[in-house]
């Protein structure tokens, strides 16, 4: 079966817009490669990690810009994300190995639609809108809408994530991340996450209240949630102690999770709020 | 298909290969480039890293079409480089390598780290080379290595590798530079001409009827050349340990999911998988039963004609009635564990083939080349001298490989199409149909004294053996006799009973089931101490074993008792932790747990006897002749250190031919940490008379007398005249005069078969350690992090402290993942993301400590280790999370969500 390596925008799309059978997309093959091995080797595949634009992290009209194709690895060495969403560089450190972060990519992630997808919770989190190339035209959605269920989203045949885009935030802001594992190691990155939770929280600029807070949840439902009875109690509010540890209570009525080999549904909804609470006091300390 | 073409190791390669198949199985078996390791195929292991553009990557997840145009590195390529020389240098003078398998893709791993950092801390190491396992070495030495490398980097020079070789130094493996280079071949690495390859058919069924196999369309598939079933075996289908009652390939019926039913025979991998999924099998389910208790009950399925219960051994010693009557605390719980995969990084591999001389010969990851041998005879029907089985590199055993697995598989398929061929399981397929440890449920009763004495133990162990017996009556017999633990209990009854199920078999594995029952055990004193208010450590000291002191089976120790002295090795430290716990912070907690255990060395109450033979080389060189297999412990090393203080040789003037049932003499198998102490002690005994037979030939040939004549440094010399003869020369007078300077030593220490209530003394010594663990208990969500660990182990004598340290260092990690994150789950764990062994950043620091109560029957006063170092570590760790969070952990392991029930009162 033909294996095209696209190498310009162009010859992606030239070869996408003559298509007479669907293509397999593949970015840094880390989901694939595990996950339908077998069916690779009877579709044809389109190898879309050498395409510059996908792969180009720029900040236009008051927007962080990721390519879909940027690798962890890329993430975690971009000082434009350092700068402006730390969060992405959070979770690509907390993502698989080295390895795997020199290969896998933010698109992949997001269309690989894991309800315990570490990026794709912190990208719920970020409000990021995502970018889809399909028939010769761009459309922009917004990240909640184009993640339909477990491995589902909203995606045509031979339509392909191009960029996804976050919006800056004015300081003072901040981020935070917990990835609950099965591993005797805090936050292990070579484990698929039991619960996660990625928080940003924007603070008035000269106060302790916060103007707003968004809570995003992974693992826990059949795509990563927002928290939005949590974030309701965060804003406008002073969070102290009872404030973060109420909001962090809250978070459980977003929560629709089941039993699989990692944990049972019950511990996971009693879970939920130790690892919000977490998340959230990272993203205070860091809000400056 | 098109050819692709990238750079390999600097050189342009053209390949005719799919561009969706692995960059992985395109180096391996198109391009016969084996440094890359094939441990799971799934990104899980990091074994098969590559560096791609000059970045490490897992060459399994790479389809070869993204390679193309680009620059692949495997360690092959790094061979000519100054980088490579100074890792390898470092790779071995620390130990880093076992059984080696991991080692090339770490070597890849290690040269992009220390490009990106040329001084890494130890936690950037840990991080960086997180997406490797290592089963075998508990990841210290390869972190000490890595931080060598870099200070050796630092300094830019080599210091030589000339390490004294006699007993108690740590010479560099014998194997060590092969397996760093990745040039070692392991099963999976061999490539005979014409090959053809093989795939197994299983069964999707645990308990099934087989009413027709249809290989018609298999057959007409392009490439298989045979499908071969039951019918086809030319001699008994049947094989086992103890009880042979496991088909080779299924005849009327399979017990388990995965079980064997057909064997495709193919000219490629892909045309075999092709072939066997177009096998026809027609099944009829049965009804089956998953666990000992309903196996047991009356109405159950019969899976085998004795019945259900396998076997169901006693021990009883004195009265337990009136040890309890005198007891004034009694204890009784219940404790669970479960299966365990051993998971080594290697799945297991081989190839078969007939020699020039007709000979059916395998070529064998394996823990034990003469019981394959005789094993597959039988299924052939040949007599055993046809067979020979080789051992190739084995990637780690750990009890595993002591089972036949492609083994009866390769021969069968070998002598039924008269090909070589070669049988390679996935990862999924090692999960699937191999051994595991056995799970347990053990209920504990435990009498003692207000002070602290104990007065009674009643024990009972119930033991899922899964579908057929593989090595389940031992495994069993040993936990009853291992059950009150090493300390002096004068009543004591145990029973158990492996009970016969639909699971997978359940076979040996490091322990043979005592970190099962030391895990009740060591509870339950743990619950003992908290009761009476004593430290869990004076509470040990008061009832520990001591010389003189006899065993629940009645045996009273003698020599080499040395529980004390590792107690009192870690008291100071659980002093200094008790005097100043680390500070609670907020939701995390501190504890310390210790616990003790004991091991018989070598096989439960049965001879275990090992043949060497010590030969003078036509050069002048002596070699050394075991079938002792090598699968990372070290013991070939460490008979080679044996021989070089006897004959007081270099390793250089040393040989080695090993585990070749044809070249070598049977020194048993690689089990019951048997191997330095009684295959040692065989080679000690060759070696002093090979010694003694120089000596009174050199002296004849010098006119010396044999009193004045020693053996050293590659010659023989009388002290008074100062004459001397190397041994070259005397080889080379021995070829004249026709002398055959060769010696064979055999070593059975002695055991004796238990009585009816299981007295007597089974085994010829025992080890004995004291584990103590720190951790550190999230009380809000259960998760558990082992911050600190110290060892102390009565090892005899340490023949090589620092392979004793690297068992200690590897077992303590694999009893890390048994405590708290290994269950294997049949039919839901299948791969490294859903059974989770330990990882680099799991690892705590660990602090071996060495005691050498001298053994006198051993190799300078050694015994065995292998197995020993993971025994109390679950007890430990456990004991520690009492420690922090007082809830007791009764079923293993402590995921974050069982903790976090006992902690919240939960179920
Ligand atoms: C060992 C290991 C550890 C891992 N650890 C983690 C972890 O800790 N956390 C985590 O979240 N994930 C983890 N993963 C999963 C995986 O690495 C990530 O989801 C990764 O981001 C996937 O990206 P990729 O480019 O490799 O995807 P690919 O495998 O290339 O693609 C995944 C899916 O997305 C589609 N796709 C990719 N890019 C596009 C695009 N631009 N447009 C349209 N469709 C596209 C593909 O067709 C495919 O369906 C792990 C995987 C492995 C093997
Ligand atoms: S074989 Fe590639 S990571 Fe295990
Ligand atoms: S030495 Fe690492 S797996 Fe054996």
């Amino acid at each position: 079966m033909p294996y095209h390596v696209a190498t310009s925008f162009a010859e992606m799309a030239t070869l996408l817009g003559q298509a007479q059978a669907r293509f397999t997309l593949l970015a840094g093959g880390t989901d694939l490669m595990v996950a339908r091995r077998e069916q690779l080797l009877e579709a044809p595949v389109l190898d879309i990690s050498r395409v510059p634009e996908l792969r180009t992290i720029a900040l236009e009209d008051g927007k962080l810009v990721i390519g879909s194709t940027v690798t962890y690895r890329q993430l975690l060495e971009a000082p434009l994300v350092q700068r402006h969403c730390p969060l992405l560089q959070e979770t690509a450190r907390r993502t698989g190995s080295v390895q795997i972060q020199n290969l896998g990519t933010l698109g992949g992630n997001v269309v690989n639609a894991s309800p315990a997808g570490d990026s794709l919770t912190a990208l719920v989190a970020l409000e990021a809108e995502v970018e889809v190339f399909w028939q010769g035209k761009r459309h922009v959605k917004p990240i909640g809408d184009f993640v339909r269920g477990p491995g589902r989203v909203d995606l045509p045949p031979n339509g392909v994530v191009t960029r996804f885009f976050i919006p800056l935030v004015e300081a003072p802001w901040g981020s935070g991340f917990y990835k609950l594992v099965n591993r005797a190691y805090p936050q292990h990155p070579m484990a698929i996450a039991v619960v996660s939770a990625a928080v940003v929280v924007k603070r008035a600029p000269g106060e302790n209240r916060l103007l707003w807070a968004r809570v995003a949840l992974g693992a826990v439902a059949p795509t990563p949630v927002r928290a939005r009875e949590s974030e309701a109690l965060l804003c406008g509010q002073v969070p102290e102690a009872t404030c973060v540890q109420r909001a962090a209570q809250a978070a459980v009525q977003a929560v629709s999770p089941i039993d699989d080999v990692r944990a049972s549904a019950a511990y996971r909804r009693q879970v939920t709020p130790a690892v919000v609470e977490k998340a959230l006091r990272a993203a205070l300390e860091a809000c400056q | 298909m098109t050819a692709l073409t990238f750079v390999l190791n600097g050189r342009p390669v053209s390949v005719q290969a799919p561009p969706a198949r692995s960059l992985l199985e395109v180096l391996r078996h198109d391009l016969r480039c084996t440094g890359p390791k094939n441990g799971c195929l799934e990104g899980e292991c990091g074994a098969c890293s590559v560096l791609l553009d000059g970045e490490p990557v897992t060459a399994c997840l790479v389809p070869v079409g993204k390679a193309a145009g680009r620059d692949v590195v495997t360690v092959e390529g790094l061979h000519d480089t100054p980088l490579f020389h100074l890792l390898a240098h470092a790779f071995a003078a620390k130990g880093a390598v076992q059984c080696g398998i991991c080692t090339p893709g770490l070597v890849v791993s290690t040269a992009a780290l220390l490009k990106r950092h040329p001084a890494p801390s130890r936690a950037q190491i840990r991080d960086f080379l997180g997406g490797h396992l290592c089963r075998c070495t508990g990841y210290v030495k390869i972190v000490d290595a890595v931080a060598y490398a870099a200070e050796l980097l630092g300094r830019g020079q080599l210091p030589s590798l000339e390490t004294p070789a006699g007993v108690g130094h740590a010479p560099p493996r014998p194997d060590a530079a092969a397996k760093i280079a990745g040039t070692a071949r392991y099963g999976d690495d061999w490539f005979l001409e014409g090959m053809h390859f093989l795939q197994v058919v299983r069964s999707p069924h645990p308990h099934a009827a087989i009413e027709g196999i249809d290989a018609a369309a298999a057959l007409a598939e392009p490439g298989v050349v045979a499908v071969l079933t039951a019918r086809d075996v030319p001699g008994v289908n049947r094989f086992g340990i103890l009880v042979a009652d496991q088909p080779v390939l299924a005849e009327e019926r399979v017990r388990f999911c995965g079980e064997a039913v057909a064997l495709v025979v193919a000219t490629s991998p892909e045309a075999a998988q092709r072939g066997a999924a177009k096998v026809q099998v027609a099944y009829r389910p049965l009804p089956a039963v998953f666990s000992p208790a309903a196996a047991l009950q009356p109405e159950a399925p019969r899976l085998h004609a004795g019945g259900n219960c396998l076997a169901a051994p006693v021990v009883q010693k004195g009265d337990v009635a009136a040890g309890f009557a005198a007891a004034e605390v009694v204890l009784e719980e219940t404790y669970t564990t479960p299966f365990i995969e051993h998971a080594y990084i290697e799945p297991e591999a081989g190839v078969a083939y007939f020699d020039a001389e007709g000979r059916l010969t395998l070529i064998v990851s394996t823990q034990t080349p003469y019981l394959d041998r005789d094993a597959c005879a039988k299924v052939l029907g040949l007599p055993p001298e046809r067979l020979r089985v080789i051992q190739a590199a084995t990637g780690g055993g750990f009890g595993g490989k002591l089972d036949l697995s492609v083994q009866p598989l390769l021969a069968l398929a070998a002598y039924a199409t008269g090909k070589a061929v070669k049988l390679a399981y996935r990862r999924e397929e090692s999960f699937l149909s191999t051994t595991k440890r056995h799970p347990y449920e053990v209920h504990y009763r435990l009498g003692a004294t207000r002070d602290g004495r104990l007065t009674a133990v009643q024990v009972r162990i119930l033991g899922d053996t899964g579908a057929y017996a593989s090595w389940g009556p031992t495994v069993i017999r040993r936990a009853v006799i291992h059950a009150p633990g090493p300390y002096v209990v004068p009543h004591y009854r145990g029973e158990g009973c492996v009970v016969y199920t639909n699971n997978p078999i359940c076979g040996a594995m490091r322990g043979f089931s005592t970190p099962q029952v030391a895990f009740a055990a060591e509870s339950q004193l743990d619950m003992l101490a908290r009761r009476l208010g004593l430290d869990p450590i004076e509470l040990r000291l008061r009832n520990c074993l001591r010389p003189g002191d006899a065993t629940a089976t009645g045996q009273v120790l003698r020599h080499s008792v040395g529980l004390e002295a590792t107690l009192l090795a870690v008291r100071d430290t659980w002093r200094e932790l008790q005097k100043q716990p680390l500070p609670p912070q907020e939701h995390l907690a501190y504890g310390v747990g210790v616990a003790c255990m004991w091991y018989g060395i070598g096989n439960t109450a049965l001879p275990h006897p090992s043949t060497v033979r010590v030969a003078l080389d036509d050069d002048g060189a002596v070699h050394l002749y075991t079938s002792a297999a090598d699968i990372g412990q070290g013991v070939h090393t460490v008979l080679l250190q044996i021989l070089a203080e006897v004959l007081q040789l270099p390793l250089s003037a040393l040989r080695l031919t090993a585990a070749d049932t044809l070249l070598t003499p049977d020194s048993g198998k690689t089990s019951a940490s048997r191997q330095t102490y009684v295959t040692g002690q065989a080679t000690y005994e060759a070696a002093v008379q090979l010694r003694e037979l120089l000596r009174r030939h050199g002296a004849e040939l010098l006119g010396s007398a044999a009193a004045e004549v020693e053996v050293a440094g590659g010659q023989v010399r009388c002290r008074r005249r100062g004459t001397a003869l190397s041994l070259a020369e005397l080889a080379a007078a021995f070829r004249q005069q026709g002398v055959v300077a060769a010696c064979t030593a055999t070593c059975d220490p002695p055991a004796t078969p238990l009585d009816a209530a299981g007295q007597g003394a089974p085994y010829p010594t025992y080890g004995f350690a004291t584990h103590l663990a720190q951790v550190q208990v999230d009380r809000r969500t259960g998760e558990v992090r082992v911050r600190r660990f110290i060892a102390a182990h009565d090892v005899g004598k340490a023949l090589n402290p620092q392979a004793v340290e690297g068992q200690i260092e590897g077992g303590v990690v694999m009893g890390l993942g048994f405590a708290l994150t290994e269950q294997h789950l049949p039919g839901q764990t299948r791969n490294f993301s859903t059974y989770l062994i330990p990882t680099f950043q799991e690892t705590p620091e660990i602090y071996p400590l060495l005691v050498e109560s001298a053994e006198p029957t051993g190799p300078f006063g050694a015994k065995g280790v292998g197995e020993l170092a993971m025994i109390g570590t679950a007890p430990a760790i456990t004991n520690a999370i009492y420690d922090a969070v007082g809830v007791r952990i009764r079923s293993l392991p402590a995921t974050p969500e069982k903790v976090f029930r006992a902690l919240h009162g939960l179920q």
